[in-house]
């Protein structure tokens, strides 16, 4: 399936953009823009094949059911999991929450320890913070190194007999650094542990295997991978799933109610209460079809050429300072964050604005994180397939250009 | 026209009343979740009158630019017309176009403001 269509191409399967050529979207990290097969495939759905899903016998509603459930293999696929191990969700947030409601409320006791990584985005901080509280549980936090990557031997040093769940994101949202995950999963696992490892990030930057990885939980939205919003990802094995309480309950993830005894549905059904996210599960099987019809050898040569590029412009510009490790590696997702002496990020944005490229500014839901490098608020440009070198030029041009109104 | 017009950089590069109001009757901190701007007002109220009105915080420009237009406009003002101050008069005040992303980072000042006042005027 794979073709080696060059990018030109690819940014023309994007309605959005193709629609707006003075666009430099450079915000990538918060949401992807979407390619015309998964806007047809969802329109289609709707136009051919709509009906609810696993309810009735008509030939329709058995249709959607098959899509839907397509859609669901498909991801499993994606990740190497099984269809029964993949929970349709609202977005990742929600498959946090999820796992810290229904495996949290049974395993995290008084004195347990819940560990995270001050790298978290706050999806992956605030449902342990809150859980901890609920419990009488203490939150660790592990921390960074100076250049703003995860201390992997601290982490480790932090994971004990006390620890019952341990949240870690596979790819900072603001460095655009990956974590080291293995020898630390792997110290989880000897202390009898869970690990959950938020892949908001990593999925639209590389092939996760989630098998090979070795996380208990793994979450994702689709909305950051070419897909539509309103749909995420809760992966987890079987037998995890198994033991845990549903989320929310109410229609289709039920055997049997009765006024005194409900027998839950097998899973994944069971967590999945209420019509599902129908459509946007099959555009998010379209758009894991998009990726692949790229191929990830295509997608990641072209990001690299990206930041490091993007990474040489902005160490050239003075008073710029870049958050995490100044220098390109070739594990660097296509993710940069800055500060601009003299210019806050949030009118470096809007005069960027003004020139029509599109980055984001603020903490980026990673309060703790900038907080712990002692910034309150930073600006961000991540990068993806249809990303230009010329983009990278309007970024750069647009820093320099605010730097000249505020005469730094 | 864009939002950085000379007249806004000036007020937000060498603000009048940036500092802390002698013996103020009210004080009133504002914060924006979204970019982490601060701002504390203070003023001292004589015969239903503000005496004297300051700001004090960090943020964008347009958050300080305005805090010292605000300040600026209110101070002599009676407490019963500072407190008529509105959002509009605030972007009058401005005189540049400010885009909807940025609506919190103009009003922040006057938040603030109503907020101290209010308390002030309640107790």
């Amino acid at each position: 399936m794979t073709s080696h269509r060059n990018i030109d191409t690819i940014r023309a399967e994007f309605p959005l953009l193709a629609t707006n050529p003075e666009l430099a979207y450079l915000d990538n990290a918060a949401g992807t823009q979407k390619p015309e097969a998964v806007l047809k495939a969802m329109d289609a759905f709707y136009r051919t094949s709509y009906a609810n899903v696993h309810r009735s016998v008509y030939d329709l509603s058995e249709r959607a059911t098959a899509q839907y459930e397509d859609a669901r293999g498909r991801v499993a696929h994606f990740l190497n999991a099984q269809p029964q191990e993949i929970i349709f969700t609202k977005n990742a947030t929600e498959a946090i929450n999820l796992v810290a409601y229904s495996f949290g409320e049974e395993n995290v006791h008084e004195g347990d320890e819940v560990l995270v990584s001050i790298l978290e985005h706050h999806a992956n901080f605030l449902p342990w913070q809150r859980l901890c509280a609920q419990k009488k549980a203490r939150l660790v936090v592990a921390p960074v190194r100076a250049d703003g990557t995860l201390d992997e031997e601290q982490m480790l040093a932090l994971i004990s007999a006390r620890t019952k769940i341990v949240a870690l994101t596979a790819l900072s949202n603001v460095t655009g650094t990956r974590t080291p995950l293995a020898r630390i999963i792997e110290r989880v696992h000897q202390q009898g542990a869970r690990v959950i490892i938020d892949g908001a990030q990593a999925v639209a930057h590389e092939h996760v295997d989630i098998r090979a990885m070795g996380a208990d939980f793994f979450v994702f939205s689709g909305h950051k991978v070419f897909g539509p919003t309103g749909i995420g990802v809760l992966a987890a094995r079987a037998e995890l799933l198994e033991t845990m309480q549903p989320f929310i309950v109410g229609g289709e993830m039920v055997k049997t109610v009765s006024l005194d005894n409900t027998e839950w549905n097998d899973i994944p059904w069971k967590f999945e209460a209420g019509t599902p996210p129908i459509a946007e599960a099959i555009g998010l099987k379209t758009a894991i079809d998009f990726i692949e019809s790229i191929g990830w050898p295509h997608l990641h040569a072209h990001e690299q050429t990206l930041v490091e590029y993007a990474l040489e412009r902005v160490r050239a510009l003075k008073g710029v300072h870049l958050i995490g490790p100044e220098t390109y590696s070739s594990d660097r997702a296509p993710i940069i964050s800055f500060t601009v002496d003299g210019v806050h990020p949030h009118d470096l944005a809007s005069i960027l604005n003004e020139r029509h490229v599109a980055i984001r500014s603020g903490h980026f839901c990673a309060q703790p994180f900038l907080n712990a490098l002692s910034y309150t608020a930073a600006a961000r440009a991540s990068f993806t397939i249809y990303n230009t070198h010329a983009e990278v030029d309007a970024l750069i041009e647009g820093i320099a250009a605010a730097q000249k109104i505020f005469r730094v | 026209m864009n939002m950085y017009q000379e007249e806004l950089l000036d007020h937000y590069w060498h603000p009048k009343n940036r500092g802390n109001t002698h013996d103020a009757s009210f004080s009133a901190t504002e914060h924006n979740p979204l970019c982490g701007d601060t701002l504390t007002i203070t003023a001292r109220v004589e015969h239903d009158i503000l005496a004297d009105i300051k700001f004090n915080g960090n943020g964008c420009a347009i958050s300080q630019a305005a805090a010292d237009l605000l300040t600026e406009s209110l101070a002599g003002k009676t407490i019963q017309n500072a407190g008529m101050f509105s959002p509009d008069a605030m972007r009058t005040l401005l005189n540049v176009p400010i885009s909807g992303a940025r609506e919190k980072c103009a009003l922040l000042a006057l938040t603030a403001f109503q907020k101290g006042l209010n308390d002030y005027a309640h107790n």
